[in-house]
């Protein structure tokens, strides 16, 4: 979210964080399941993200034999917002920062 | 073929027959009363509603807190808008109606899938008679969700 007027405040009161501690990266990590389909998966990352067809098929196959595959980065809400999604779809999802993912 | 798009159009038939039609409705029935009425520690329950996070069960448990109601009301709203076609053959899948049915047709290959313990090396052989039964319907879900998939309009 963007801050606020309230949230701008001056000198010595300025969150230190936004200095020494840029936010680290969420992902999106959809797991390797038995039962959904290949096809299925496939058109799930069509649809929700967009993707090509040459692209979700290859994050897709990424899943079936890796175990799993990032299909999103960016900040946690965005990241919570995507897993639901995922979750209704069937899909196993979850998120995790990037650097521990 | 049970799903059938008439050329250039966007709405789909559903070409099932009676007995067909009235297995789907006594599972999805299933599935609407496991929704409503499951066990938290129902595997398969936990399966329709997975942690989001794996390594972190207090983050897992607050945004289970905070989606679990909405996931669970719109995966009921799915297999209601199945349950009210199956009532009234002849009638079409409109685009939203193809999402409910593609999305209620997987909810239920999770459910007997964790029912029947399903692996990558798909459902396991056994000399049990009602989980043969079960085994066809598992593989008959996934051929009518494989035959809807084909038959999508383009997005």
């Amino acid at each position: 979210m963007s801050p606020t007027l309230d949230d701008t405040r001056t000198g010595t009161e300025a969150d230190q964080r936004l200095l020494t501690s840029p936010d680290t990266p969420w992902v999106t990590l959809v797991w390797d399941d038995p039962v959904n389909l290949m096809t299925y998966v496939t058109h799930v990352f069509e649809t929700y993200f967009g993707f090509g067809r040459a692209e979700a098929k290859r994050l897709m196959m990424r899943v079936h034999t890796e175990g799993r595959a990032v299909v999103a980065t960016g900040n946690r809400e965005e990241m919570e917002r995507h897993v639901e999604a995922m979750h209704d779809y069937g899909l196993w999802a979850t998120l995790a920062k990037q650097d521990e993912a | 073929m049970p799903f059938v798009r008439p050329r250039g159009g966007d709405e789909i038939r559903v070409r099932l027959d009676a007995d067909e039609r009235g297995l789907l409705t006594d599972l999805v029935g299933q599935l609407v009363s496991l929704l409503e009425n499951g066990d938290e520690g129902d595997p398969a329950l936990a399966r329709l509603l997975p942690a989001a996070y794996r390594d972190d069960a207090e983050a897992a448990a607050e945004f289970r807190r905070f989606t679990a109601d909405d996931l669970t009301r719109r995966k009921l709203e799915n297999g209601r808008a199945v349950l009210a076609v199956l009532g009234e053959p002849g009638s079409t899948l409109d685009r939203a109606a193809q999402q409910s049915w593609l999305r209620t047709l997987n909810d239920l290959r999770l459910t007997l899938g964790e029912r029947l313990g399903v692996t990558g090396d798909g459902v396991p052989a056994g000399d049990d008679k009602q989980l043969q039964a079960m085994g066809h319907v598992f593989d008959w879900l996934g051929y009518l969700q494989e035959a809807l998939l084909r038959s999508l309009p383009k997005a």
